[in-house]
């Protein structure tokens, strides 16, 4: 029988312990540790890549109808993320990230989900006037930037789009009900005149709407496919594409 | 005052089994890296037990195949009372990668309830460590329920 | 007033209590120096008894395939064997029971231990239990005739041509002569004797029936409570009994007479003896193999204890 550990069982008798002292201590993990994961809701531009590339499918995104506007809500679930980071590299604006928290555990599943909410405004359209207006002037008596002009005796009713900041009051007033905003016009992707053709916006769409063509010089886009991200916008080298109204 | 020390004694000598329904082993070596000196989850008097009817805390991991879902199930009706469980990683709660699968029954809270879910992918031995440590918790208070 | 003596020795000094209360210091202690010796913190040194209290509180469960009587009275059977061994143990100066054939006596008793732990795997009904017990059957008979050797050749030591038997007569020699650890023909029994305890005790390397990843602990793998801690219990006792025996036969002529000095010199042995041949070797070895224990009883253990027989025989 040989005894071949028996020198190191005498040293290591006399000597300090190696274990770490945790919990009495806290232990920090190593540099790029990718832990749990935090995610900024006011940086998100709800391009929905993070959704596409997630391979257990942990993240979910939620709409919700509100008052004025959405509510958009990311759901991180923990207990189905595989933390490759994956998520992480294709977020552009750097919304996600891994931190270095490795205490994850909890008694109720619950608490180990991740989210965030953006709330969306809804934009609203121009000011407009139905039939049935009496010109009363009292939608011009309760404006409190003066943007609309009744006149009763020529029956006629202007408003300045510039200064009416579309607070509603004027609605609320009007006995008649006939004022109400208009349909806002659809925003999207416009293309300017300093279009080079480089292909990087194809590059950069998440979704994959636009079409770059160098040697035929063509530029198009999907407006079905398009989730107006801004990602085009913000990586144009030549900055001729913009995010506006379209017919 | 025995039953205040068996109590008591219920958080400072807790036997884990480990059983393995299908893990990729990620979570498994982790588990048994507590053991060694540098992390050395002995020092709190956790210990390896090698029957389920020895056990107080049962560790789960991997997600819960079809196969092993009746063994886990008669495993589980072996362990007297009182005792708890714990899953390990993220396959026993939802699946994982493995998600929509024809063979893997995850999420385990379908059949069994389970106490403390640590999470990670894989879990990190020092957030094993303070997921049993909760365990323990939850061990005594059960011990102090039967007690009633 | 004879009788509340009796019942004081049983339950407290040297019965239950103290056996027990020892027991489970020696087995934290092992337990404590081992990890020390792997460069870890290891346990509180009185983990055993939470162990203990623990079982208490876990409900039992008894299986249907099981001997339900068998099955609960083999924990019990075996505690009681090792509360009379202790009693018959003299603690240095103080004896509890003493007669003129003590030695053998312990001898039938120590393999109660064993055998109620072998009748308790079988009666539980699960196949990993037999393998548990068959091997248990083989180191039981591996380190019994090492033993007797011993045992016989201490005897001859003492008594001559008639074998003393007596613990209390060897005591006695011991005290006129010197400890029997420095006589020549018995140092090869007191080597023989170092390694006859980790088997008894059921430590790492001779742990094969009890392999706690191999054949899922064994006999007791369907035991759960009460009777598992008892069983637990049962082995921590053995470790002090097992130690005291070695003292009692190659360390004894230290008493002081004050027997509370008394009980703390033969402690504090104990540690030291538990640390040398339980620890040490459970640290630095890994688990034989039925078969290898078997030959390394049979050759070099038995021959050890045969050799120093036959040198006592002979005179020396």
């Amino acid at each position: 029988m040989m005894f071949p550990f028996i020198k190191e069982a005498m040293t290591n008798l006399f000597s300090r312990p190696s274990t770490e002292n945790f919990p009495a201590q806290p232990v920090a993990a190593k540099p790029n540790y990718r832990g749990r994961i935090s995610y900024d809701p006011e940086k998100c531009v709800n391009c929905g890549m993070c959704v596409k590339v997630c391979s257990p499918a942990a993240i979910t995104r939620e709409y919700k109808d509100v008052e004025g506007g959405q509510e958009i809500t990311y759901h991180f679930d923990l207990t189905s993320c595989t933390f490759c980071g994956t998520c992480q590299d294709f977020c552009e604006e750097k919304a996600i990230v891994l931190t270095d928290d490795y205490l994850m555990f909890a008694e109720d599943p619950k608490d180990l989900i991740v989210s965030g909410t953006r709330f969306k405004e809804k934009v609203k359209g121009k000011l407009s006037c139905g039939e049935g207006c009496v010109y009363c002037g009292l939608c011009a008596r309760n404006c409190p930037q003066n943007a609309i002009t009744v006149d009763r005796a020529t029956k006629t009713w202007t408003v300045d789009h510039e200064k009416c900041v579309q607070c509603g009051k004027c609605i609320e007033k009007c006995p008649k009900k006939v004022l109400s905003f208009a349909e806002p016009a659809p925003e999207g992707v416009i293309l300017g005149p300093d279009c080079i053709y480089c292909g990087l916006c194809a590059r950069k769409c998440p979704v994959g709407a636009i079409t770059v063509d160098r040697p035929s010089k063509s530029w198009t886009i999907d407006r079905e496919k398009c989730v107006q991200c801004g990602l085009c916008v913000k990586n144009c080298p030549k900055k001729t594409l913009s995010m506006g109204p379209i017919e | 005052m025995i039953k205040k020390a068996i109590a008591n004694s219920m958080q400072r000598s807790p036997w884990l089994y480990h059983v393995n329904t299908g893990s990729c082993n990620g979570c498994d070596i982790e588990l048994v890296a507590c053991l060694t000196p540098r992390y050395d989850v002995e020092r709190f008097g956790f210990k390896l037990a090698g029957s389920p009817r020895h056990a107080d805390i049962v560790v789960v991991s991997g997600p819960v195949t079809s196969q092993s879902k009746e063994r886990l199930l008669r495993t589980l009706e072996q362990v007297p009372k009182p005792y708890c469980i714990v899953t390990l990683g993220s396959c026993p709660q939802s699946g994982n990668v493995f998600k929509g699968s024809y063979s893997v029954e995850a999420p385990i809270e379908k059949f069994c309830h389970v106490d403390v879910a640590i999470a990670g992918c894989t879990v990190k031995p020092e957030a094993v460590v303070a997921g049993l440590y909760r365990a323990t918790e939850i061990l005594k208070a059960k011990r102090e329920a039967m007690n009633k | 007033m004879e009788y509340l003596k009796i019942i004081f020795n049983i339950l407290v000094f040297p019965g239950c209590l103290f056996v027990g209360a020892v027991g489970l210091l020696l087995a934290g202690l092992d337990r404590k120096v081992l990890a020390r010796m792997q460069k870890r913190v290891g346990p509180p040194v009185i983990q055993p008894l939470y162990d203990f209290l623990k079982l208490l509180g876990k409900e039992t469960i008894v299986p249907k395939a099981a001997n339900r009587k068998v099955f609960l009275a083999a924990p019990v059977v075996g505690f009681s064997a090792l509360v009379v061994t202790a009693l018959f143990l003299p603690v240095l100066g103080y004896r509890a029971f003493e007669g003129s054939a003590d030695l053998i006596v312990l001898l039938y008793l120590l393999t109660i231990p064993a055998v109620a732990l072998i009748v308790g795997g079988s009666s539980s009904g699960n196949p990993y239990a037999g393998i548990g017990i068959s091997r248990e059957m083989v180191t039981v008979m591996s380190y019994e005739l090492p033993l007797i050797c011993i045992m016989l050749a201490v005897a001859r030591k003492v008594g001559g041509s008639s074998l003393c038997f007596s613990l209390s007569e060897i005591a006695a020699y011991q005290q006129a002569n010197g400890s029997l650890l420095g006589s020549v023909a018995l140092m090869p029994a007191a080597v023989a004797m170092l390694l006859v305890i980790p088997a008894e005790v059921g430590t790492q390397p001779f742990d094969v029936a009890e392999a706690e990843t191999e054949i899922l602990e064994g006999p007791l793998i369907e035991y759960s409570g009460a009777p598992l801690a008892v069983f637990k219990l049962n082995t921590a006792m053995k470790m002090y009994i097992m130690t005291t025996l070695f003292s009692a036969l190659f360390l004894g002529g230290l008493a002081t007479g004050v027997t509370a000095l008394d009980a703390l010199i033969q402690v504090l042995l104990c540690i030291a003896l538990t640390l040398i041949c339980i620890t040490t070797v459970h640290a630095v070895t890994a688990r034989l193999k039925v078969e290898h224990l078997f030959k390394f009883y049979w050759t070099v253990v038995a021959g050890l204890s045969a050799l120093s027989l036959v040198l006592v025989w002979l005179g020396f």
